[in-house]
Formats: C-alpha cells, structure tokens, sequence
C-alpha cells in the first residue's frame, strides 16, 4: 500500500493510528486506522474537509496527541512510549511550526521572536537569528515589531523561526491561507527553496493550487484516507 | 526603540519588562488590584493594631477609673497621698482629689460642699456640663461651682454657708449638670475648702491612660505607694471598657478576613484575564520548546513584580487610608505601624498565591494545538 | 430566540461563569455581611455599654438636696419627698418603651443592725433584685443585678418576690468584713431577724451598705410602696446637635422630630411625662461616654463596610473583564453571523443582570447568615435579618457587573470579528 517504500529513508511512519473522543453523543472515531509514512525531505500535502480527522492527524504529526490504537513513529521514536513531559521536549526538538495565524509574539521584534526560538531550546544566539532573518529576506526588519510588519514579513518571519533550530520536520498549517496573491506566491517560493534544501514538509491546506507544489497528496474523508497519489512534475515544481 | 530591540539578548528580565510595559492597561489593572490587596490589608491591619490605644482614649470620656479611698471610709487621706499618687501613677495619668463636709445653709438644711482641684476635674469629668468655670481662686467672695439642684435650693448667687460654727460668703460663678450626685453639691478651690472646714481629701480620682494592662499597671504601682490606702479600680469602667474592645476587635478581625476574601477574589481575576488574554503567546512558547515551568516561571515572575510594586504602593496607601480614618473618625491621627509589614507583606503574597492558582492551571492545560487550525 | 440563547448560555457555559458568579456572590456576601454590622454596632454596642450602668435617673421633683458623700446617703431618713413604687411599670409605656432594657428603684435609709459582738448604724438600701413587671401580655424581670453585672456575688441574692415580708438580705463586702458576717449567718436588723442570702463586692461605696429587698426597706422606713429614685438603663441614640436643644424652644415639627429619636434627653423628657411631678435627667457621665464611644465605633465600622463595599465592586468588575475577555470569541462569532451590537449587548447584558441578581440574592442570604455568626460569635445574640439592605445589595450588584463589564464588552464589539476569531482560536 505505501507508495513511498522506495524512498531511502522513512522519517513519519503511521500503523493503523486511531483517535477517539469521547463526548456527550458517545465516542467520534476523528481517525480510524490509517497508515501513512512520510520520507525524509519529502513535501506532502494533506487535505480534507472539515471534519474529516485532518486536524487530529496534523496534531499526531506535530507531536501534539497521542493516538488510541496503532502506532507512530517520528524519527526513529515511537510517540506513545513518550511521557507527556518527553513529548513536550521531543515536539520542540523535532518539530518546527508555520502557522496560518503566524503566532508571533506582539511585544517582540522580528528578531527577537526568532531568538525566543532559541531561548527555549538551548541557549540565544544573535548572529545565527539575524542570519535566519536575513534567509527569508528580511535582514533590514529585523528591529521591527510584528504589528510593524505585512503578512507576508509575519509568516516569513515565522518560517525564520520554525527553521531556527533545524527540526527534521515542518508543519505548515494552511501557511498562506491568511495572504493576498503576491504574499502566497513568495511563502510558497520560500517553502519550495526549504524543500529543495532538504527540509521534510507536512503542509495542511484547502488550496488544490497549493497543494499542487508538493511531492504527494492525501487526503482524509471521515477519518480515513480516501486517496493519495503523487504530484506529477508539474513545470514549476522543476 | 527599534534599536534597543536589535541590540540585546534575550533574558527573563528583558521578557518581563517588554510583556509587562506591551500591556499597560492589563497591567494597570493588574496592579491596581494588587495595590488595592496591600493597601486593604495594610489600612485595617493597622486600625486594628492602633484600635485599643484609640479606644481607651475614647474611654476617657467616662472619666476616672481608678478610686483612692483611705482604709476607713470617711477618713482622710494621708497629706502627701496627692503628690506619691501623682508621681506612682505616671505623667500619663490624671489625678483629682475631693474632700466633702457637710455644711448648713442659712435656714439649716444640710449641703454637701466638697473641694476639690478644679482644673484637674475639669480635665478629668469632661461630661460636667459647666455653664462658667470660676477662675480667680483669690477673689472673696471664694468663687464656687454649683450643682443645679443646690443652686436651685439657695435660691441666691451669694450666699453663707455655716461648718463647724464657721460660716464663709460664697459666691456661685457657675452651675454644673450630671443628672448624679454632684448636681446637690457645692464645689470649692481645695485651698479655700481646708481653710475654711480644716478637713482635707478622703477621695483621689486617677484616670489612668493605656490599655487594661497599662491601667492594671497604673493600680498595682498605686497600691505599692499608697499602701495603707484603699485603691479600687471602678468596676464599672473598666469591664465596660475591656468588653467594648474586645469585642470590637473580633468585629475588625472578621472584617479583615472577609475583606481579604474578597481582594483575593479580584485579584485571581485581574491575574486570571492576564493569562486568558496572552493565552495564545503562551502557547506559543510551548510549541517553540517553553516547558511548563518556563511558562509557569514567566508568569509567576510577572504577578511577583506586580505584587511586590503593589505592596510598595499600596502599603503607602494603606497608611494613608489609616490615618484618613483616624483623623475622620477618632480626630487624631493613627500613624503606620511598622511592626505590621511583614504581616500585610504576608497577607499579600496568601492572597498572590491563591490567586495564582487557577492561571497557573490555565498555563498548564494550555496546548499548542489550539494554534493549529486544521479544520 | 432570545431567552433560548439565555438559557443555552448558562446551561452550557457554566465553567465560564463560575469566576464571575464567585465574585458577585463573594463580593455581596461580604458587602452584606459588613452593613448588617456595620449598621448594627451601634445598637449591639449600646447594649454592651447599656449593662455597664444606667443613663437615666428619675427622682421626685420637689426633692430636697441630696446630701450623699461617697455615694452614701447621709440625709435623716425621714426627709425628702418619694416617688410611689407602683407608678414605675408606666415607665414601660413610653414612647421608647422597648429602648428600655432595666429599671432599678433606690430607697436609702440608715438602720441599726445588732450582730452578736455589736450594734451599730449603718446605711441600707432596699433594691428590687428579680422583680417581675408586667404590662398588658408582656412580662419583664427587673432589678440592680442586671443593672450592675459588675457586682461579683458570693452566694445568691434575696428573694424578693412574692407578697410575704421576705428576711433575706445581702451584704456589702467592706460591711461583712467589719461586722463578721458569713453566707447564712443570721442577724438582726430593726429588730427583725434576717438572713445573710449573699455577700457582694462592688468596687465602690455600695460595698459599706446593706443591700435589702425594696419591700424590706419600706416596712423599716414605714413608709410602704415608695422609692427615693430610680434608675433607668435606655438604649440611646448617640447624642447630636439636635439632641442638645431645649424641646420647648422647638418647632412642632423639629419638636416631633426630637421626640422621636431615642436620645436620653428625650427619653428622660417622655419619663418625666408619663411619671407627674418627677424629674428625670441623663446621667451625662454614662450618657456622654456612650455616645463618645459608640459613635466611634460605629464610625469605624461603616469606614470598614464601605472599604468592603469598594473592594467588592473592585472585585466584581475585575471578574466581569475576565469573563468577558474568556467569551470575546462568542462575541466575535456573533458578529461574523451578523448580529448586531445593540442584540449582542442585549443579550450579554440580560445574562449579566441575571447573574448579578442571583449571585446578589445568594450573597444576601450567604451575608446575612454570616453577620449573625459573627454577631452571635461576637455578642452572642444574632443580628437579624434587615431586609432594607436586599435591595440595595441586588442594585449594587447590577449595577457593579454591569459597570465592570460594559468596557470589555464594548472593546470586544469593536474589533473585528475575524481578528477575535482568529485570536482566540
């Protein structure tokens, strides 16, 4: 069944992972049974309409939930050994986040925001954040506050920060679905340069447009992927 | 600003200032709520310590509280009982002596007059209703004070009264109203009473200032110096006045608890809506690697410096309010009690702690996943 | 639509409310609380003070002087005018009969006592000790005891009620000393026999005196049903420019006002009406005091309700913010489906009046439970329920959640309901 078998090497793996919630109208299976792995430097798309358990498999991708039943594999560890204290340190060690919604905290500067990255994994470093800054091209807003700065600066701004301390995974949740055209086309361009870096990209997005850039889509329907196929190379993608 | 914002590393105390001044009106409101914690606290804490020493001074209105009779009643008192009591009860206290006889009037009924130190009665009796307080002891006619209903008997302003076959003019300067006793008596400067009837005070009248024990004190070192005399406290008074404190003392303690009570409750809000408000930011921080206790740490160390700027301020206020109060209320100034701080400083950090309790637990359930939006 | 959406309100959210609703019940328990004491004080006070001696005395108007040294009547015993013994029940008919808390008539006079060693003169004074009065259907026990609980008593006091000639006495402490008088000893006063029931030690002159039953001391004068003065213990109002006018220099309607304040002066004044020919004054030394102290107190006490009352306003209003700031995603949501402000506000400020009006009934039954814990812990008699203040309570309550959350409610309407929604995701 998994098409990315070929690949050399498997860096998400998921085997029969189900989630449930337990509610007042009994138990919602958000996700039943899936298996899907993911290749180190590989850009993968997910879709889904609302409801069809594509935030719950974000949320076990992102080391954010643990799942009921079946497995996954981040990086060689199985996330449901992790005490919740070991995932808390794993996510942050494994996982950077692009966020719709940018996130960045109001009272910080551009730069600061990407050393506050830093300062709660290990120690701040200056020059590496203003190098970060400068890769997203925006080396002279560096003092700027985020209120200071267009959309576009905030989410390039946060992709500074989800890359500052080199996670092996990306989670993009629909990065450009808060953008105007010209902002979506240079995130995208920025995304499509990091993949072709070698960083490995779990993107969320409701744009088929969007998900025509990465390596392979899938998609969920009630919990289950209904279909998953590879991107042809399309001539932008070249 | 923009420069400083390029110019330094990232620290605690950087994070705190920038989070704390990024918010002015949340943290307006945040220390208002704490200032108005310590400056409760501090303001009754306070009236609650100077409470007794305000209190008996109120208590003076009732006059002496402690009685030197000799041994048998009626008898005088030893000549130099004034002086030793004056100098045994302290410079705080007040003493009058009284010395009664029995005189005629001019149709031959009985008169009690009495003499007396009238400055010191004055001080002392502040319910005698006085309508003119004679003033020249030298004058003769000898200047008296008379009760209404003596006045009313002698029918005259100058008048002879006969003791011991003696009979003195006197004049009546003014008339004193108790509705007791003295409303039937004649009062005389001492000097001229023990010249005219030779009898010298069998009575000493010692108000003794302070709380129950200061005056407990005051009687024990009367009863030293005087012992052959018959020192008594007035009963009355004294239980009245023990009984009243008492239990005004537990109403202000109640007061203080439920007040505090109440504060708590505001500043758990104003902390609690400080971390609803940044909910967002904070998870963020988790998702960038902020343990729990970075987090925690972060917003502990935020309501410290609030608590901390509050208690500074609100302990000045505090004070303020309490001598505000006194001054309205008790027309003397209550001045800080230091010895207190540490106890409003105390109070303060309880009612920080509390508070802090359902923020804190809001932090920890705190997920990154809520800023994911994957539906 | 409307109420529904009320009701979903507070049936679903109810972990959303919990911080708000904890504030106005706290925040009106305690303002509750405080005025109930607050407002009660001076009364529980003027009871405290009330036991410690009377404020009134009543005496006959024709008297003659006192010639008292010591507070021992030395005046030949026949002299003097009376007041009769059955008049003093009228007393409780006044206008402020139910300010009255004790009555205790005096009848002084010097009797000639002989024990076994000695025969000797000494002052006496016949008292009611637990004498019963009544008026109408209601019954009360009067008597120097109540009015003097000072007085420490060693054995118990004469029984004097009942119609015979009773022989029992007590003594005062100094006389039983002098005299060698024991509990029980029997001894013979005017040459009747009596009995030792107790022996008291009041502090001042009354410990050189016998203290008799009133009845006793009648037969021994001959003069039965009479009482040299009385003295009465009122509750009174703390004294105010108003009470120190003269009544009879005053406009009717001033006058009526007077009259109608329980000052000493104007209960002594409404005595002196219901008693002919007597004359009845405040005893300023006991009146003065109190009305010092009291109004102290009861300064201070309304001082401390008020910074209550502003620290529950404070705290109110805090939680209001946070509740609202906790819910600006609903009111984003509302927006974004179209509501209006003017329909959001409605709704959001009918849940708040709600709210406030059940926290503020709960935190008036919670507050005044409180102040009659405290008022029984404290005074050990409860203060009652004062039903003026629930009104006031619920009005303070409204008014405070509305005021502490109308900022927050308005701020949230103004942003952008994409920007609340997307904040608070």
């Amino acid at each position: 069944m998994s098409v990315a078998a070929t690949r050399p090497e498997t860096i998400i793996e998921l085997r029969d992972a189900t989630r449930e919630y337990r509610g007042h109208a009994g138990t919602v299976r958000a996700l039943d049974s899936i298996s899907l792995s993911v290749s180190r430097g590989e850009w993968l798309a997910i879709m889904g309409p609302s409801g069809s358990g594509k935030s719950t498999l974000v949320n076990l991708l992102g080391c954010l939930d643990r799942v009921d039943a079946g497995s996954v594999r981040i990086a060689g560890k199985d996330i449901n050994t992790l005490s919740r204290k070991e995932l808390d340190q794993f996510r942050a060690e494994t996982v950077g986040f692009i966020f719709q919604q940018f996130h960045l905290i109001p009272y910080l500067s551009a730069l600061e925001n990407i050393m506050l990255a830093q300062y709660f994994h290990s120690m701040t470093d200056r020059k590496e954040a203003m190098a970060a800054l400068e890769r997203v091209g925006l080396g002279d807003r560096a003092g700027h506050l985020p209120s200071e700065l267009s959309g576009g600066e905030q989410q390039r701004v946060c992709i500074a920060r989800a890359l500052i301390n080199q996670p092996p995974v990306l989670l993009a949740d629909e990065p450009t679905g808060n953008l105007d055209a010209a902002n979506q086309q240079i995130v995208t361009g920025l995304l499509r340069s990091l993949n072709q870096l070698g960083h490995t990209i779990l993107m969320v997005t409701h744009d088929p447009e969007m998900a025509q850039m990465a390596d392979r889509i899938v998609e969920l329907h009630h919990g289950r992927i209904v279909a998953e196929r590879e991107v042809s190379l399309a001539p932008h993608t070249s | 600003m923009r420069h400083e914002r390029m110019g330094q590393g990232l620290s605690l105390p950087m994070l705190l200032r920038r989070s704390l001044l990024h918010r002015r009106s949340r943290t307006l409101a945040e220390l208002v709520s704490l200032t108005v914690s310590a400056a409760v606290a501090t303001a009754l804490l306070t009236l609650y310590a100077s409470l007794d020493l305000k209190l008996h001074h109120q208590f003076r209105a009732f006059g002496a509280n402690i009685v030197i009779t000799s041994q048998n009643a009626g008898q005088p008192l030893p000549p130099d009982a004034l002086a030793i009591a004056r100098q045994a009860a302290g410079p705080d206290s007040r003493v009058a002596p009284f010395a009664y006889a029995i005189a005629q009037m001019q149709d031959g009924s009985s008169i009690v007059v009495a003499g007396t130190d009238l400055t010191g009665a004055r001080a002392m009796d502040s319910w005698w209703q006085v309508s003119h307080w004679p003033e020249n002891n030298q004058a003769t006619p000898v200047q008296v004070l008379t009760g209404v209903r003596a006045a009313k008997a002698l029918g005259a302003e100058r008048f002879f009264l006969t003791y011991n076959g003696k009979s003195v003019p006197l004049q009546t300067a003014g008339t004193v109203r108790t509705g007791d006793a003295e409303d039937s008596r004649i009062y005389l400067p001492l000097d001229a009473f023990e010249s005219w009837t030779g009898v010298t005070p069998t009575t000493l009248e010692v108000q003794a200032a302070g709380s129950t024990r200061q005056i407990q004190a005051v009687l024990e070192s009367l009863r030293l110096a005087l012992p052959n005399s018959h020192v008594q406290a007035v009963h009355q008074l004294v239980e009245a006045e023990a009984n009243v404190i008492s239990r005004t003392r537990s109403l202000m303690l109640s007061s203080l608890l439920l007040i505090l009570l109440t504060v708590a409750i505001c500043v758990l809000a104003t902390l609690t809506a400080s971390v609803l408000e940044r909910r967002r930011d904070f998870a963020v921080m988790k998702a960038l690697g902020a343990t729990q206790r970075h987090v925690g740490l972060l917003f502990l160390l935020e309501a410290f410096v609030l608590a901390m700027v509050g208690l500074l301020c609100g302990y000045a206020l505090g004070c303020g309010i309490a001598y505000l109060i006194g001054e309205w209320n008790f027309h003397t100034a209550i001045f800080p009690v230091w010895r207190i701080a540490p106890q409003v400083a105390l109070l303060n950090l309880l009612v920080a702690v509390l508070a802090a309790a359902v923020p804190l637990r809001i932090l920890r359930h705190l997920e990154p996943a809520m800023l994911l939006r994957g539906e | 639509m409307f109420p529904r959406l009320i009701m979903e309100s507070f049936l679903r959210q109810r972990r959303r409310k919990l911080l708000a609703a904890l504030a106005i019940l706290l925040g009106t328990t305690a303002v509750t609380a405080m005025l109930a004491i607050g407002t009660s004080v001076g009364d529980k006070m003027n009871r405290e003070l009330a036991a410690y001696g009377a404020n009134i005395v009543v005496y006959p108007a024709a008297d003659t002087l006192d010639v008292q040294e010591d507070g021992i009547n030395i005046r030949p015993a026949t002299a003097g005018s009376y007041l009769k013994e059955a008049d003093l029940v009228k007393i409780k008919n006044i206008f402020w009969r139910n300010n009255i808390t004790d009555i205790s008539p005096e009848l002084p006079l010097t009797v000639t006592v002989r024990t076994a060693n000695a025969t000797q003169q000494v002052p006496a004074t016949g008292y009611w000790f637990h004498r019963t009065l009544r008026s109408g259907d209601e019954s009360w026990t009067m008597g120097a005891p109540a009015l003097h609980p000072w007085w420490k008593l060693h054995g118990s006091w004469p029984s004097d009620t009942g119609n015979a000639i009773p022989n029992e006495i007590a003594v005062g402490s100094d006389l039983a000393r002098q005299l060698h008088l024991h509990l029980g000893d029997p001894l013979e006063v005017q040459n009747q026999s009596v009995r030792v029931a107790g022996i008291v030690s009041t502090g001042d002159a009354t410990d050189r005196t016998l203290l008799v039953p009133l009845a006793l001391a009648q037969a021994w004068m001959g003069r039965p049903g009479v009482v040299r003065r009385v003295y009465v213990s009122a509750l009174t109002k703390p004294e105010d420019a108003l009470a120190r006018k003269d009544p009879n220099k005053l406009s009717p309607k001033m006058h009526d006002r007077w009259y109608c304040s329980p000052y000493a002066n104007s209960i002594a004044y409404q005595i002196e009406e219901t008693l002919p020919h007597t004359r009845a004054e405040q005893i300023r030394r006991i009146a003065q005091g109190e009305s010092t102290v009291l109004s102290r107190i009861s300064g201070l006490m309304l001082l401390v309700a008020l910074a209550a009352l502003l620290a529950a306003a404070l705290a109110v209003a805090a939680s209001m913010t946070t509740a609202i700031v906790e819910r600006r995603q609903e009111i984003g949501l509302m927006r974004a489906l179209g509501a209006t402000r003017n329909t959001i506000a409605g709704l959001f400020f009918t849940e708040i009046t709600l709210l406030a009006l059940g926290g503020g009934l709960l935190g008036y039954l919670l507050g005044s439970l409180l102040a009659g814990r405290i008022g029984e812990q404290v005074f050990g008699s409860s203060i009652a329920f004062n039903p003026m203040l629930l009104p006031a309570t619920l009005l303070l309550a409204v008014v405070v959640s509305l005021a502490g959350s109308a900022p927050s409610v308005w701020q949230a309407m103004k942003m952008e309901p994409a920007t609340i929604l997307r904040e608070d995701a």
